[in-house]
């Protein structure tokens, strides 16, 4: 890639410029920022598409009563059972359970605070779901 | 997240797997997945493994696959080599 | 320690292509050896190629295009007689404890992070991802002053993300691993030559000698006919999905395959004159060559990806460009082999 070839086109990083390598005119490496690049910022807009289909699905399920809240800012967070069961020092199956609405009307209030915590949100917001015409996954 | 694919995977793509996961959750960084061999003792002085380590494995054995070592016993018998490591899952991989 | 003391060492932070890398050429400058992030990649035997289809990220099959997280750092220190000293901790107040008796003593330190928890990261990038590294140089009223080398400058980041992030969990979880150089060579000590060879030994040796379908030359020779067959085998929609993914690996930060073509060359360049072999910088651009022809994959996969349109004659092209790399590199490889034997 030349100098002059590194692509300034729509990136994703909000304006943080990345570094490439690429060859002067005298064919030395040099470095150079690049704003962005279109096949990386469609790759990674498809991921985030991906992410969002998700989080619709997972609202539909909530809003029809077969699921939690907890399963949408799970999946806000981009962890699966797997991960959130890490971070909550849980075991799977309990994670699992809280995914049910009964269940999770009637967890404690330490173990809403420690979801929360993870989260980085109130209570209060642990057992809101946006409408999915405001979903932002990327936020 | 990392995950090694639930569904069946054939013996000889389990060991590589396996090799794959224990240099990157056990923090190899000298090592390379080929150079375990097989039949290689984990727990001795060519990888420098030890019981903390072995509790690892453990975990990501149960996270990976779902198959319980229930005990360090039972532990020091199954996290001999690959070999030995892979014969386990297989033997009680849930269906 | 009282908290509204600042610290700020000083520190030289230079943008570089990759975090771990480039935190090394970094830190190690701030002790008194110059390396490039090019020379670290290199004599650290970065450059690799890898098709797991039964290790998932994100739930598609992993795809390296550089040796696993870690590699690269060790193999660098060993072969040019650098020391660090690296710690891990069970506890995050336990290291950052630690992290501040380094500052306050003057020492920059390496940390191993989680990119997910890092709040100055553009929102795209936020990812469960495990593998970053960057430097904490300073620390101001609760933040700390952090020289993460794939940004154009420092950034602060709040006690509390950098906490989190240092105790990610996942996969390659970090454990608050981090580290400090503990002794440089003089260049007396040091053999570069010696490291050099080595370094380019052992990246011939994976990329053409590795048994097994899934490394090197041959890993894209077999990531080459998964590819052409993905729109028969997974349906449209699917195949775009692995695509991406692909492409994701080898573009988006940290993974850069495309990219680390170019270190590579840029790395062999810098070589030829301390091995005394003019061929090298023949080599450099035929890799660069090899760069461009992986970052073609990029273009009509993305342009696949954005159409998701029945256009499987695109991954049979897509095929053929793999198989090039593949020959391109073999052959490559092959000649750096014979020239540094």
């Amino acid at each position: 890639m030349k100098k002059d070839e590194v692509p300034q086109d729509r990136g994703f990083s909000d304006g943080v410029r990345e570094i490439s390598y690429a060859v002067d005119e005298n064919g030395r490496y040099v470095l150079v920022q690049s704003q962005g690049w279109e096949p990386k910022t469609v790759a990674n807009d498809q991921a985030w598409e991906v992410i969002e289909e998700d989080l619709r699905e997972q609202i539909r399920l909530i809003k029809s009563g077969k699921r939690s809240p907890l399963a949408y800012h799970m999946t806000r967070n981009l962890m699966d059972i797997g991960l959130l069961s890490s971070y909550a020092d849980l075991p799977r199956w309990r994670v699992r359970r809280h995914l049910k609405p009964k269940v999770f009307r009637r967890l404690s209030a330490d173990l809403k605070a420690r979801y929360a915590g993870i989260f980085g949100i109130t209570v209060a917001q642990l057992h809101e779901v946006p409408e999915t015409s405001e979903i932002t996954p990327h936020e | 997240m990392n995950q090694l694919a639930k569904s069946k995977i054939d013996p000889p793509d389990l060991k590589q797997s396996l090799k794959i996961m224990i240099v990157q959750e056990l923090n190899l960084v000298d090592v390379n997945p080929w150079e375990i061999e097989d039949d290689d003792p984990l727990f001795g002085d060519k990888f420098g493994l030890d019981s903390i380590d072995a509790v690892e494995v453990v975990f990501q054995i149960k996270a990976h696959f779902g198959v319980v070592i229930r005990d360090m016993k039972e532990g020091r018998k199954v996290l001999q080599s690959i070999n030995t490591l892979s014969e386990f899952i297989e033997k009680h991989r849930p269906a | 320690m009282n908290d509204s003391t600042a610290i700020e060492i000083p520190f030289h932070h230079r943008q570089s292509a990759h975090c771990e890398t480039g935190v090394l050429s970094n830190l190690v400058s701030h002790h008194g050896l110059e390396i490039s992030e090019a020379m670290v990649f290199g004599i650290g035997s970065g450059l690799f190629f890898g098709y797991f289809p039964f290790v998932r990220l994100n739930k598609l099959p992993l795809t390296a295009y550089r040796i696993a997280t870690g590699g690269i750092m060790s193999r660098t220190t060993k072969r040019l007689g650098i020391r660090l000293e690296w710690q891990k901790f069970r506890s995050p107040g336990k290291a950052m404890a630690a992290l501040d008796r380094m500052l306050e003593a003057g020492v920059p330190v390496g940390c191993r992070t989680g990119a997910y928890w890092l709040s100055y990261f553009p929102p795209r990038y936020r990812f469960h991802f495990n593998m970053h590294n960057l430097v904490a140089f300073g620390k101001n009223n609760g933040s700390y002053r952090i020289s993460d080398p794939v940004f154009p400058d420092p950034v602060d980041c709040p006690a509390e993300d950098l906490a989190k992030a240092r105790f990610a969990k996942g996969s390659m979880a970090p454990k608050g691993r981090m580290y400090h150089v503990a002794h440089v060579p003089g260049a007396d000590e040091m053999d570069l030559a010696g490291a050099v060879r080595k370094g380019i030994k052992e990246v011939c040796r994976s990329m053409l000698r590795v048994p097994g379908p899934f490394i090197g030359a041959k890993g894209i020779r077999y990531l080459a006919k998964k590819v052409e067959n993905w729109p028969a085998k997974l349906g449209d929609r699917r195949a775009a999905l692995h695509l991406g993914q692909i492409i994701r690996m080898q573009e988006e930060i940290g993974t850069g395959g495309g990219g680390f073509r170019f270190i590579y060359a840029a790395f062999l360049q810098e070589a030829a004159p301390i091995l005394a072999l003019p061929v090298l910088s023949e080599l450099s651009d035929r890799m660069t060559e090899i760069g461009d022809r992986w970052r073609d994959f990029a273009v009509i996969g993305s342009r696949i990806c954005k159409a998701r349109a029945s256009e499987s004659e695109s991954y049979s092209a897509l095929a053929e460009i793999l198989r090039d790399c593949a020959d391109r590199e073999a052959a490559l490889f092959a000649d750096l082999e014979d020239a540094v034997r």
